[in-house]
């Protein structure tokens, strides 16, 4: 071996490695396509569901509709409306869940997935659903395709994420062509390059640390919510996440205590599902697929008990799976 | 910093690029500190304050060295040099666990006196450093090497950034002459290197991090499922999983240390293909194994002497092995069935006798393999009673079907899954391949001339067919 660095087989492999790497960075699943394609699901979905998940990536990453509609046999149909990002419980988000729902159908559900994250004062703030509808509809109007910004963190996390064999040999053979959210708005878990168990502390920390976060300034409107649904005729189940200790020595001293969320949403009608401790977590937040499959029958086991038994979704409803219109 | 993280690729590809630079083109002095530096930089990244601990006993280590060499053949000087290399770990690793043992203690005696917690946490890698640093000493005083005369240099040999975390240990007969030295890297040391560093990575990011996940679920579970088949299954899958962790570790750090131009000593030899639990131990963490008998077996069996006094010496010496791993009594026990094993093996020459029947070696391997599987339950379980219940389970026989679990309580579906058991034989045969001096083997090596291609489309795969990120094992040791 010598002469030029090329005639090594160590920068050879080194070179070959980085070209291959920028080739699947480059490629699916593109984090853009992956955003837009959240936002425009949740956008575009018109009064299709009789059930309806809402809340943050706790519940948006794993929780499984098929899984929920097995336990339904199938006569109905689920929609997952989980909203990555530190997620919001806010009008906005919420009259978007209820919009995909069918008003003609008789028996609705929504679940509403309430975490230390989704109701505190700093998710009230987060108006990223309306700004994005608004930049869809803008989008639309002028005739050219949304886009999302994504901060780099994200971006290189999305880019980087294992993709298991299949995800790997089907990039290979389509360019990156695959689209990880489903129609029902099911986003398989993917393992992590990063511990989410920092990040998501820091950002509760941003808020005034004077300040009582979770007060009842942060499930009054959840609250109020439930009640309006309830006139509408939608029946409401609800599960409050416990922090991980991580999470927990940020929220708890600013007042998060689910047994305090539970006991008000449960006054407030809603079906209080008690989260099973064994949940496991793929980063120390999200649930690992397992546990979120679980917990997918176990929701669905509750949400069967709610909704009297058919046979089959009535014909005429709109066209299953969902036509999203995106490309 | 872990070798399987993203930082540590950014860090390696600007050390090394600074590495190749100015190695040749400046003294060993700029190299030890630039060495020194870089691993500083390496080690406190996550956690700063550690390179205080590590500086402590770097510094600790070189005054001793020359203490000792000033008046050769004094044990107290000696005995003082170890107590203030071991005195950080045993503080950091070990006061909490004493104190809790003292509470207990006293609560079974009724005294109602409980001491809290010190809480301090043990810097990574700490029980590295600091048997390479006893190792140092003890080596120093019986004149087996010259102390060092320059801080960084000895800080170069106990703190160079690949052995840091999780080993080898290194002594200084093995790396003092080579800083020494410091020659430039040669190709051929680059290429092997590089091939060294993909094969750990493979056997970290995708065997064992796979199955990581799928024991750690089994483990976690609130009850252990009560399946014999099952838990025979994780068993086996766990000294696969912590083999492929820690060789491939060691191999990160071998070839890393390639690309610096120095040769790491070796610390696996293929231990699962062992016809003999002391031929286990001469193949399984070599560098710890060794540093045992020479350290603690070899003096106290010296001293002691007779049959009883060698099974002593082997019992102390494997409850010490224990406890270096963990202050928790899952260790300690871990330990202790390896020195009984070795005691009834030698006292019974079972493996001599079966090795003798026709199939005998393949049939000791098998038997070895699985008894050190077993072993390794009480190592991995969370505490002895659930090693105990999982032992119940698994010699029970039940006949519990196990579906559910894996269908659904596990990641067990991922199909990367199928890739696994090929991609160990492939990363184990090649073992077979570079180690075996056969003209056949040479034929195959020489037939490679792509080789390069496939370390390529390896590396690839540690990114995007890499299982759940997970610490290194010994790391936590």
């Amino acid at each position: 071996m010598g002469g030029t660095p090329w005639s090594e087989p160590t920068f050879r492999a080194l070179a070959l490695a980085g070209g291959l790497f920028a080739i699947w960075f480059g490629a699916g699943p593109f984090p853009q396509h992956q955003a837009e394609t959240q936002t425009q699901l949740r956008h575009e979905w018109r009064q299709c569901a009789d059930v309806v998940l809402v809340g943050d990536s706790e519940l948006g990453w794993g929780l499984h509709p098929e899984v929920i509609e097995d336990e339904l046999h199938g006569a109905y149909r689920v929609v997952n409306f989980g909203y990555l990002n530190i997620s919001l419980l806010n009008d906005a988000y919420m009259a978007g869940a209820e919009a995909v729902l069918d008003p003609g159908t008789p028996h609705r559900t929504m679940i509403i997935g309430v975490t230390s994250s989704n109701v505190s004062l700093l998710s009230a703030q987060n108006h990223r659903f309306e700004r994005e509808a608004r930049d869809i509809a803008a989008a639309r109007h002028a005739g050219h395709p949304p886009s999302v910004d994504l901060d780099w963190h994200d971006e290189l996390d999305l880019r980087l994420r294992p993709r298991g064999l299949c995800g790997l040999l089907w990039n290979l053979c389509s360019s990156g062509s695959q689209q990880p959210i489903g129609y029902n708005g099911h986003l398989p878990v993917f393992t992590s390059w990063h511990d989410e168990t920092a990040r998501i502390p820091e950002e509760i920390d941003t808020l005034n640390p004077e300040e009582p976060v979770y007060d009842e300034r942060t499930v009054e409107p959840l609250v109020r919510r439930i009640h309006e649904l309830h006139e509408h005729g939608i029946d409401v189940i609800a599960y409050v996440a416990p922090d991980i200790p991580a999470i927990a020595a940020v929220s708890g001293p600013r007042g998060y205590d689910p047994a305090w969320y539970e006991r008000r949403l449960r006054g407030a009608g809603a079906v209080v599902v008690a989260y099973p401790p064994d949940l496991t977590t793929f980063d120390g937040v999200h649930l690992d697929p397992p546990s979120a499959r679980r917990f997918s029958h176990l929701l669905g086991r509750v949400v069967a008990a709610a909704m009297p038994p058919r046979a089959a979704v009535p014909a005429g409803r709109c066209a299953w799976p969902l036509e999203t219109g995106h490309p | 910093m872990m070798f399987n993280s993203l930082t540590f690729v950014g860090f390696a590809a600007v050390f090394f690029a600074g590495w190749w630079l100015v190695r040749g083109r400046v003294g060993r002095p700029i190299a030890w500190s630039y060495l020194v530096v870089g691993s500083l930089v390496f080690y406190g990244w996550s956690r700063w304050t550690s390179t205080i601990v590590l500086a402590a006993i770097v510094l600790v280590s070189f005054g001793s060295g020359r203490l000792i060499a000033r008046w050769p053949g004094r044990r107290s000087v000696l005995a003082l040099a170890i107590a203030g290399v071991l005195g950080p770990l045993l503080v950091l690793k070990y006061l909490d666990f004493l104190i809790a043992q003292v509470n207990a203690l006293g609560e079974l005696a009724g005294a109602g006196v409980h001491v809290g917690a010190v809480g301090l946490a043990a810097p990574l890698g700490i029980s590295f450093f600091t048997l390479s640093a006893i190792s140092y000493a003890i080596d120093v005083h019986t004149e087996e090497i010259q102390p060092t005369r320059n801080v960084m240099e000895h800080a170069a040999f106990l703190a160079v950034f690949p052995v840091l975390i999780s080993g080898p240990i290194v002594r200084g007969h093995q790396v003092l002459p080579q800083l020494a030295e410091l020659p430039a890297t040669t190709a051929e040391q680059r290429w092997a290197g590089l091939k060294q560093i993909t094969y750990g990575l493979v056997k970290k990011c995708i065997i064992a991090d796979h199955i990581a996940g799928f024991t750690s679920e089994i483990y976690d579970l609130n009850a252990p499922p009560a399946s014999s088949g099952l838990w025979w299954f994780v068993t086996a899958l766990y000294a696969i999983q912590i083999y492929c962790d820690f060789s491939g570790y060691t191999d990160i750090a071998l070839g890393l240390g390639r690309w610096m131009g120095l040769a790491l000593p070796e610390n696996f030899r293929h231990p699962y293909l062992s016809t003999s639990i002391r031929e286990f131990w001469g193949r399984w963490n070599i560098s710890f194994s060794s540093w045992l008998r020479d350290y603690i077996y070899f003096p106290l069996a010296r001293v002691w002497g007779g049959k009883f006094g060698a099974v002593s010496a082997v019992m102390v010496t494997f409850v010490v092995s224990g406890l270096w791993h963990g202050a928790a009594w899952t260790f300690v026990v871990w330990g202790m069935l390896h020195g009984v094993l070795l005691i009834v093996e030698h006292w019974s020459g079972w493996d001599r006798r079966i090795k003798a029947l026709p199939g005998g070696r393949i049939l000791a391997t098998l038997i070895v393999f699985f008894t050190i599987s077993l072993v390794l339950v009480v190592f991995r379980a969370n505490d002895l009673g659930q090693a105990w219940s999982i032992f119940k389970i698994m010699f029970s026989f039940e006949r519990t079907p196990y579906s559910w679990v894996m269908r659904d309580r596990t990641s067990f579906h991922e199909p990367t899954w199928l890739l696994l058991p090929a991609v160990f034989v492939i990363v184990e045969a090649r073992h077979l391949v570079d180690f075996d001096s056969s003209k056949f083997a040479v034929a195959i090596r020489d037939r490679t001339k792509l080789g390069w291609v496939v370390i390529a489309l390896l590396l690839l795969a540690c990114v995007y067919l890499r299982g759940r990120a997970s610490p290194f094992i010994y790391a936590g040791f």
